[in-house]
């Protein structure tokens, strides 16, 4: 029996989500049209990973944020929303950004994502979007994936920032000519490692979704707990 | 699936394959019988045909007049007479056949061959079948390219229907998995498939869970009312015999049976936590502490147990390790029901010899002298309401399933061995590898 790490682990970016930061959060996705058509195609590469998945029917989305993927997650008419935060704030300017016949189907979960507050196989999929790439620590991330693998009874879908494009390669020659230390919150992961790391943590790849094939960073994997 | 047993063929393919090769079989079957038929039946009309024209052909040239002696009629039509006044022989290769049809090869070419006698006068219709051949190849091309085309429409649409017809009862067959750990709020099966067959199934396993989760709620919220209501008079009597242990004075016979009483009260408490706890189920999230030795348990076990054993005229041993100040530590309540539950046992079992507790650095040991348990029957004893055929008393069999759940709960080993001197030995093992 795995009992729990004694100090759960704490980024320090997972503090800044007060209301005024999380009401912004909310608001920055549907200011401008390149946004907006950012959005859509997240919601896009959302929809097929939940599609390849086999559709569950409970998800924990976790880091909830504003709830910018609630109304893609409630497409699906026989979905129970379990929408997870660390952050209160968080969670409560998510509500009030949403109609009321949605938040009926959406339950709101204060936790951290290193330390669940469910039981074990207690969801059918962990739907994480964005936050992967806030953690650059192996360890870290092996931790929130491990568990990941305990909570879901079947399936995760999560986002990150692979390598193998050309954003990630300008990205890393701006580091380099920068040459600065300074504090990261972003992080490329190298497609291979992570992908070694979900097996690792005992998932098998059902398949993921680009952005943008060879130009952009975001990566949509579907995972499934090994056999 | 064991691996002992082979699996029949037809078995070993999974819903969709055996859809797909249906198909596929099928398909192939029909569009065979189809091209084979359809050969024959051109080859047996242009045979009809081609033996017709000649036979018209032959007789129209004979009608037609006397002069028309050997020539080629058109193109790979050839007439050949002999007989007649100022005819040349037949060639030798044409020598020998009787009237009707024969095929003739000739210098690598195949001739349909019609023979024709008009008294004296022979005739001889050869027709090149140059033509018939190109004909009939492109047809058994046509026929061919059909049955593969419709074989593989066939593999096509397999595959399609069986994907189709399959993916629904996967993808409830994943759904179903491991559901009883799901959270309650999860929404039921039913209403993601249509009312079809895979519906009622959905509906079925909707209805079969909830019953499931039902008994189980029941079964959890009976372990812990019970607990919690015994808890309450527990009490009262606890506190009323630490009233009256304080009147009574020390070493009457009064004040031991209160001593023995108040003990039992607390022995209770602690199994109602141990109840409580093992009702709580596998979730592990609130784990007893670990908070006593081994060697302090059975101390306390023998002081419990040892008056008892002389009263039924039975040694009490206890052996092994002393108290170690880094000996390992355990939850109390359950190491405590664990062994007084083996204690308890053997010494109910033991008429006549010794009952031996022996500690190890990892574990401890109970034996008895007493009947023994048959061999087949040892591995049934640890379940709830089961004793051997040699059972007595009162006891209702509780006791050693107990011991088995606290055990596997915790990780510990359980098992039961003959005691080589006679009787039971029952070894438990609290730190397995």
């Amino acid at each position: 029996m795995s009992s729990p790490a004694p100090h759960p682990i704490s980024l320090p970016f997972s503090d800044k989500y007060d209301q005024a930061h999380a009401q912004a959060y909310f608001r920055k996705h549907r200011n401008s049209l390149a946004r907006r058509l950012s959005h859509l195609r997240d919601e896009q590469m959302a929809r097929r990973a939940l599609r390849l998945a086999d559709d569950p029917t409970l998800v924990l989305d976790l880091p909830c944020g504003a709830g910018r993927f609630w109304p893609v997650l409630a497409e699906q008419p026989n979905r129970v929303i379990i929408a997870g935060d660390n952050s209160a704030d968080m969670l409560a300017v998510a509500r009030s950004n949403h109609p009321a016949s949605l938040l009926r189907r959406v339950s709101p979960l204060k936790t951290s994502a290193f330390d669940i507050d469910l039981p074990e196989r207690a969801v059918d999929c962990v739907f994480c979007m964005r936050l992967l790439h806030h953690i650059g620590d192996a360890g870290h991330r092996l931790a929130m994936l491990r568990e990941f693998h305990r909570v879901t009874r079947d399936t995760v879908i999560l986002s990150l920032w692979v390598d193998g494009n050309y954003k990630a390669w300008r990205r890393a020659r701006l580091e380099r000519e920068r040459k600065t230390g300074a504090y990261q919150n972003r992080f490329v992961i190298p497609a291979q490692t992570v992908e070694q790391e979900f097996r690792e943590a005992g998932f098998d790849i059902l398949g993921h979704t680009d952005f943008l094939p060879r130009y952009a960073m975001w990566r949509v994997y579907t995972l499934r707990r090994s056999a | 699936m064991s691996a002992s047993q082979p699996t029949p063929a037809f078995q070993r393919h999974g819903l969709a394959s055996r859809i797909v090769i249906a198909f596929t079989l099928m398909a192939t079957t029909v569009a065979g019988l189809f091209s084979v038929g359809v050969i024959l039946a051109i080859g047996m009309a242009e045979q009809e045909l081609v033996t017709e024209g000649m036979s018209r052909q032959l007789d129209f040239v004979i009608a037609s007049g006397e002069d028309s002696a050997s020539r080629q009629l058109s193109a790979g039509l050839h007439l050949y007479r002999s007989g007649a006044p100022g005819d040349p022989p037949l060639p030798a290769w044409l020598q020998g056949y009787g009237p009707g049809f024969h095929e003739i090869i000739h210098d690598g070419v195949e001739y349909e061959t019609l023979f024709s006698e008009h008294g004296p006068t022979r005739y001889v219709l050869l027709l090149d079948q140059e033509d018939f051949e190109r004909h009939e190849r492109t047809t058994f091309l046509i026929v061919g390219a059909g049955f593969l085309l419709s074989a593989l429409t066939a593999l096509v649409l397999g595959l399609l229907t069986a994907r189709r017809v399959i993916a629904p009862v996967v993808r409830l067959a994943g759904q179903v998995q491991h559901r009883d750990q799901l959270l309650p709020l999860a929404p039921p099966l039913a209403p993601d498939y249509p009312a079809d067959e895979v519906g009622q199934l959905a509906a079925a396993f909707d209805s079969t869970l909830g019953q499931l989760r039902q008994a189980l709620q029941r079964e959890t919220l009976f372990t812990s009312d019970v607990s919690h209501e015994l808890r309450t008079p527990l009490m009262v009597i606890a506190s009323s015999c630490e009233l009256l242990l304080e009147e009574l004075p020390v070493g009457s016979r009064e004040h031991t049976q209160l001593l023995r009483l108040h003990r039992s009260c607390g022995e209770m408490r602690e199994l109602i936590e141990t109840f409580l706890w093992l009702a709580r189920g596998a979730s592990g999230r609130n784990p007893l502490a670990s908070d006593t030795t081994l060697a302090a348990v059975a101390e306390e076990q023998r002081e419990r147990w040892a008056q008892e054993a002389a009263q039924r005229g039975l040694a009490f041993h206890l052996e092994g390790a002393a108290a170690h100040p880094d000996a390992p530590h355990y939850p109390a309540p359950l190491l405590r029901a664990v062994m007084s539950n083996l204690l308890r046992n053997a010494l109910h079992y033991t008429d006549r010899g010794s009952v031996r507790l022996t500690l190890h650095a990892d574990g401890f040991d109970v034996a008895d002298t007493g009947a023994g348990i048959p061999e087949a029957e040892r591995l049934d004893i640890f379940r709830p309401f089961i004793r051997g055929s040699t059972s007595r008393g009162d006891g209702i069999g509780l006791g050693l399933s107990l011991v088995q759940r606290i055990c596997s709960q915790q990780g510990w080993q359980v098992s039961l061995e003959a005691n080589p001197g006679g009787g039971c030995l029952f070894r438990v093992n609290l730190q397995p590898r």
